[in-house]
């Protein structure tokens, strides 16, 4: 496999949009585009990261998008892996350009759902799971991480004070990006009093239904030389793993099978292990899954990851900062962009960029990004050159 | 003979009288209720359909608030995951179970019918 580099990568502000989600990945792109120094006919192909695309009437983004950039005859088709398209968008374009096919390729991820009510909207996130059985039987996407809340809950102790650190600690981080969607300072007793959307998940334990988009551009080795660029940042490690796409059908209530297999995947290609990790951005969409994502990562214990959060050492000062960004809960969760997004806040923390929420000499920064109860799951592992 | 597989409404439609169908493999005797061609255990192409025990226990739920589309005059209730007496796990929702308290992991429940078009179980008596 050939050396990649990720050579640019921005995001638009997440939240409530009065663009679409065409007019959010375009900017975003163009955003990509010019921080990577490159002119958009370098650009030889494109993944677009896209789930509710419906939701606004319009599937078959791609074209749209590259012609909105200047090149039509750039091919892009939409990959769709729930909450993971733009992990696994971003995955797939790497394959591409690692074997050499490509030598340079662009990563979009948007979504535009804030125009739906709520019921509509709980209605299409309920469609990215095993709807014809969990969401038929009435389960929302909350109350699907709500089941393995409790059973985590049920098995390690883990309590409902615990849960609510994860999300006091992420709008904390939020606090220092001017683009996340709820900046908003909030204590443990604000979590605990929000109303509860799925027993034992409260609105402020879930992240909330974002507009936005995030691109990024990758590259090969060969590019960079023959156009003179400087190597910023390397990609060392990419790892993408299935699971059941069912949760009820599953052993363990409380794991991501697919987060242990993509994990060490990825940290295997990289040669490190976790304690090598500078920050980590995961898949926090509700703050059960902050937890749970930590454990399978590896970073902590199984049953242990809720009492580093209170103990205060994943915050940004902390030992392994977790999701400066702010994370799903506090930043967002435009679902297409999310994975993408990740990518683009390790973009900024590697190269210097990330303000007051900068991450002390950051060298090595890790992106988990997830498909509804781990059905989907892509890690990868960046590294300042 | 090879073409025998589990479909969708095959187990939906048999939920509507409280009846459980199950996918068993030829070779390795492997179950499950799940939308299912070939074994998960040894990839065996030839699955046999029976009826299985509606009898099982709460592995973990929820009380869901915020319900999705054909739920939303139902809330709140329960959302459960349940393993069957055959160790298969599958999916429903208990009608009327307004708080926590009111169930808990290892409660013993009933397939009794499906409803729109859930699956709907009942609490049973130890
Ligand atoms: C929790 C949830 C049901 C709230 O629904 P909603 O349609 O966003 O609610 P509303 O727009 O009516 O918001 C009500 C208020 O709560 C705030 N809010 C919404 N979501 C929030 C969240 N997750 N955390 C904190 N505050 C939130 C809104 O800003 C609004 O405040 P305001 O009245 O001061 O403006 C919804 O956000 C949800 O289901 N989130 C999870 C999404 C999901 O499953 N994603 C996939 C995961 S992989
Ligand atoms: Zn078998």
């Amino acid at each position: 496999m050939n050396k990649v580099f990720l050579i640019g990568a921005a995001g638009t502000a997440y939240g409530k949009s009065n663009l679409t989600a065409r007019d959010l990945s375009m900017l975003a792109s163009k955003h990509a585009i010019e921080n990577a120094g490159i002119k958009p006919q370098d650009i030889q192909a494109s993944f677009v990261a896209n789930a509710f695309g419906m939701a606004e009437k319009q599937g078959h983004l791609g074209p749209l998008l590259m012609s909105s950039l200047g090149i039509p005859h750039a091919p892009s088709s939409t990959i769709e892996a729930a909450c993971c398209s733009g992990g696994s968008a971003f995955r797939e374009a790497y394959v591409n350009v690692a074997s050499g096919f490509y030598d340079v390729m662009l990563i979009t991820g948007t979504e535009k759902v804030s125009h739906l009510d709520t019921l509509t909207a709980t209605t299409y996130f309920a469609y990215g799971g095993d709807y014809l059985f969990e969401g038929c039987s009435g389960a929302s996407f909350p109350g699907l991480y709500a089941a393995m809340a409790r059973a985590h809950m049920h098995e390690y102790g883990t309590t409902e004070e615990e849960l609510a650190a994860v999300a006091v600690k992420n709008h904390n981080n939020g606090m220092f990006n001017e683009k996340a969607h709820l900046q908003k300072k909030i204590t443990v007793d604000d979590v605990l009093k929000s109303p509860v959307v799925a027993d034992p998940l409260k609105l402020f334990d879930a992240c909330p239904f974002s507009d936005g988009a995030a691109a990024a551009i990758i590259a090969s080795e060969e590019f960079m030389n023959r156009n003179g660029l400087e190597k910023k940042i390397s990609i060392k490690g990419s790892g993408r793993s299935g699971g059941s796409g069912s949760l009820h059908t599953r052993e363990d209530m409380s794991s991501l099978e697919s987060t242990i297999r993509a994990s060490r995947e990825a940290l295997g290609q990289a040669g490190i292990s976790v304690k090598d990790l500078d920050f980590a951005e995961v898949h926090d969409c509700f703050t059960i899954a902050e937890i749970i994502a930590m454990e399978d990562l590896g970073i902590f214990e199984k049953g242990q990851a809720s009492k580093a959060v209170v103990e205060g050492r994943t915050a940004i000062n902390g030992e392994i900062p977790i999701n400066p960004s702010g994370g799903l809960k506090s930043k967002g969760h435009p679902v297409g962009a999310t994975g993408v997004g990740q990518i683009v806040e390790v973009f900024d923390q590697l190269t210097g960029n990330s303000g007051k929420r900068q991450v002390n000499d950051a060298r090595i920064g890790l992106t988990h990004n997830v498909g509804a109860t781990g059905g989907s799951c892509a890690v990868h592992i960046f590294e300042r050159e | 003979m090879s073409d025998e597989a589990l479909f969708v409404n095959d187990i939906i439609e048999a939920t509507r009288d409280g009846i459980i169908k199950a996918y068993q493999c030829t070779e390795c005797n492997e179950m499950g209720v799940s939308v299912q061609a070939l074994c998960k255990q040894c990839g065996n192409n030839k699955l046999n359909i029976k009826e299985i025990s509606n009898v099982g226990k709460v592995v973990t739920y929820t009380i869901q608030t915020v319900a999705p589309d054909p739920f939303v005059n139902e809330v709140p209730y329960a959302w459960v995951i349940v393993e069957l007496e055959d160790k298969i796990r599958i999916t429903g929702w208990i009608p009327f179970i307004s708080s926590k308290e009111q169930l808990s992991i290892g409660q013993k429940v009933k397939l009794v019918k499906s409803y729109k078009p859930g699956m709907v179980f009942e609490k049973l008596s130890e």
